[in-house]
């Protein structure tokens, strides 16, 4: 019985220290999770670059079409000029 | 001693005499709340408000535009007076007179209220197109057409009919035209039905008379500068100078005056 304690406890302190990461393993994980952050934070400018972008684009496409208005000379008629 | 005695007894009574009937008749007051209106369009009624003590008569002054001092025009017994300034405008006063004493009342006008040139911009291009006149004070001032709300004060604005704001002729056009205007920014409203006059040559005479044939709907400008009148349809008139045209920015400068007189067409300024 008490042989079968000493292995018991002796196969769950293996199984602890097996299960232990290695400490290289450890320093690979923390630069993996520092490089997905810079990462996050690079899509998150990019996000903000391509917003500006579109705006941008739009303002500019609001711009082009007054500028065409302005420039057109229309053939519209003026109204009947009558007495009043 | 006698003869001192009686000296002074003429001498007072010649005194008492004069206090109770010399003096009376050189003591009065002014007329007040002078009014000027239009007897016709080119005719002056001035009205007023009695003095407290009647005088011996009421007498017009009227000193018109450019002249250097007031002249008499008229004495009535009345408290009222019509003057045919003949094309001119001026002010007016009342003066009751009592004996050689003269009680002035307060000074009217019928000089029509100007308002300094502004720029005003075409219905299509960067600015206010619309411009209107204050009925109380006749200052002229400028008015965004792409608000309904706008409509109580613009009595003309400033338009080529097209979509753009390159092509000329420019116009003046009275408001209601602004809704059905191809510049497409005009909201429906009540929009003032106003009448914009032929160029005229003379700004400094009387507006052509209200009617169809000589105010309408709209008068493209073809000079530069160009002097029209408005006829509004509450009944006023008044005299704008369009100059400066700028194709490029789409603007024009406006410069007016107002006749603060309902129905009156004189505009000598």
């Amino acid at each position: 019985m008490k042989k079968l304690l000493i292995a018991v406890i002796f196969v769950a302190f293996a199984l602890a220290v097996s299960c232990q990461a290695p400490q290289d393993v450890k320093s690979q994980l923390d630069k993996q999770s520092a490089q997905i952050q810079t990462l996050e934070k690079t899509i998150q400018d990019q996000a903000t670059k391509i917003e500006q972008l579109k705006m941008d684009y739009q303002k500019h496409m609001i711009d082009i079409h007054k500028q065409s208005v302005g420039t057109t000379t229309s053939q519209t008629q003026p109204p009947t000029r009558v007495g009043r | 001693m006698k003869k001192l005695y009686l000296i002074l007894a003429i001498c007072l009574v010649t005194g008492a005499l004069v206090l109770f009937t010399g003096c009376e008749s050189t003591t009065g007051d002014a007329p007040t709340n002078v009014v000027l209106t239009a007897a016709t369009d080119i005719t002056v009624t001035i009205t007023w408000t009695a003095s407290t003590t009647t005088p011996d008569k009421y007498i017009v002054y009227f000193k018109g535009v450019g002249d250097a001092d007031y002249a008499n025009i008229g004495a009535v017994t009345a408290t009222t007076y019509t003057h045919d300034p003949a094309g001119a405008t001026g002010k007016y006063y009342v003066a009751a007179k009592y004996g050689s004493n003269e009680y002035n009342s307060d000074v009217k006008s019928t000089e029509p209220i100007a308002s300094t040139a502004t720029d005003l911009a075409e219905l299509n291009a960067s600015g206010n197109s619309g411009y209107g006149w204050v009925r109380t004070d006749g200052a002229g001032g400028r008015f965004s057409m792409t608000s309904a709300g706008n409509a109580s004060s613009i009595d003309f604005y400033l338009t080529n009919f097209a979509s753009g704001f390159s092509s000329t002729p420019y116009n003046i056009a009275s408001p209601d035209l602004g809704p059905t205007d191809p510049g497409g920014v005009v909201p429906t409203g009540s929009w003032r039905v106003n009448g914009i006059s032929d160029p005229i040559t003379n700004p400094q005479a009387a507006l052509p008379a209200h009617s169809n044939t000589t105010y309408f709907n709209y008068t493209a400008l073809s000079a530069y500068p160009s002097y029209l009148g408005v006829y509004t349809t509450d009944g006023y008139y008044a005299l704008i100078k369009v100059d400066g045209l700028n194709t490029s920015t789409g603007t024009v400068s406006a410069e007016s005056w107002f006749q603060l007189v309902k129905g009156l067409r004189l505009i000598k300024h």
